[in-house]
């Protein structure tokens, strides 16, 4: 994506945009110097804290596609990505199949109504509190639970 | 996005801390010396492998398996 004008995008603050800016960096400006500069933009551009980590975390996305993840980690920090609505969902998604891996792993198969139930429930510590029921509880008593606590 | 390495690196963190709370409801707190270990495996497979070791198998069998598999 050198050939587009990255400068341009940056100046234009057209938000959809600006996460493929990292991909533009200009000859003659350094990694650093660049990262640094898109990050900045939308920090300013974006008003919304939802959607400025949002867009953030799509930037970091794109822009590990050119640079190491620990040096996008330098510009967007972890903790900002943990905090997009798109890393959430992945996170929400992993809670959910660790806490069928633990049913199955001990019980056997895990009935279409419990993972309905589970992939109903959205808070994290929900699902990180019935992870820990899942490895301790009785069956019945961990079925109970995840029903409880999605209705 | 989910095969980005910035979200893959987020999500085997967040594994490891499952297999830690799988541990500590087990058998209480986790030693640095497991965490550690943990934190230096990078194949998802093998996390998800250790955290059903996690749930069913004896403590020194789950931790002589994480040493061997971050070895």
């Amino acid at each position: 994506m050198s050939e587009f004008d990255g400068e341009e995008l940056l100046a234009k603050r057209i938000l959809g945009l600006l996460p493929f800016v990292p991909l533009m960096q200009p000859e003659g400006v350094s990694d650093s110097e660049w990262l640094g500069k898109c990050v900045r933009t939308i920090e300013e551009a974006v008003p919304d804290e939802q959607d400025r980590k949002d867009l953030l975390v799509s930037t970091s996305v794109l822009a590990g596609l050119v640079h190491d993840i620990h040096f996008v980690k330098t510009f967007i920090p972890e903790e900002i990505m943990r905090e997009s609505s798109v890393v959430k969902e992945f996170i929400r998604k992993k809670g959910i199949q660790d806490i069928i891996s633990a049913l199955e792993v001990r019980f056997g198969e895990v009935d279409d109504t419990i993972k309905n139930s589970l992939a109903s429930i959205q808070d994290e510590e929900t699902l990180n509190y019935l992870l820990r029921q899942a490895v301790i509880a009785e069956k019945e008593e961990v079925e109970r639970k995840i029903y409880a606590l999605s209705a | 996005m989910r095969e980005s390495s910035v979200v893959k690196e987020i999500i085997k963190k967040e594994r490891i801390q499952d297999i830690i709370s799988a541990l500590e409801v087990r058998f209480g707190e986790v030693d640095d010396a497991i965490k550690n270990s943990l934190a230096s495996i990078q194949d998802e497979e093998t996390l998800n492998y250790l955290l059903r070791q996690a749930v069913i198998a004896e403590k020194e069998e789950v931790e002589r398996k994480i040493y061997a598999l971050s070895a």
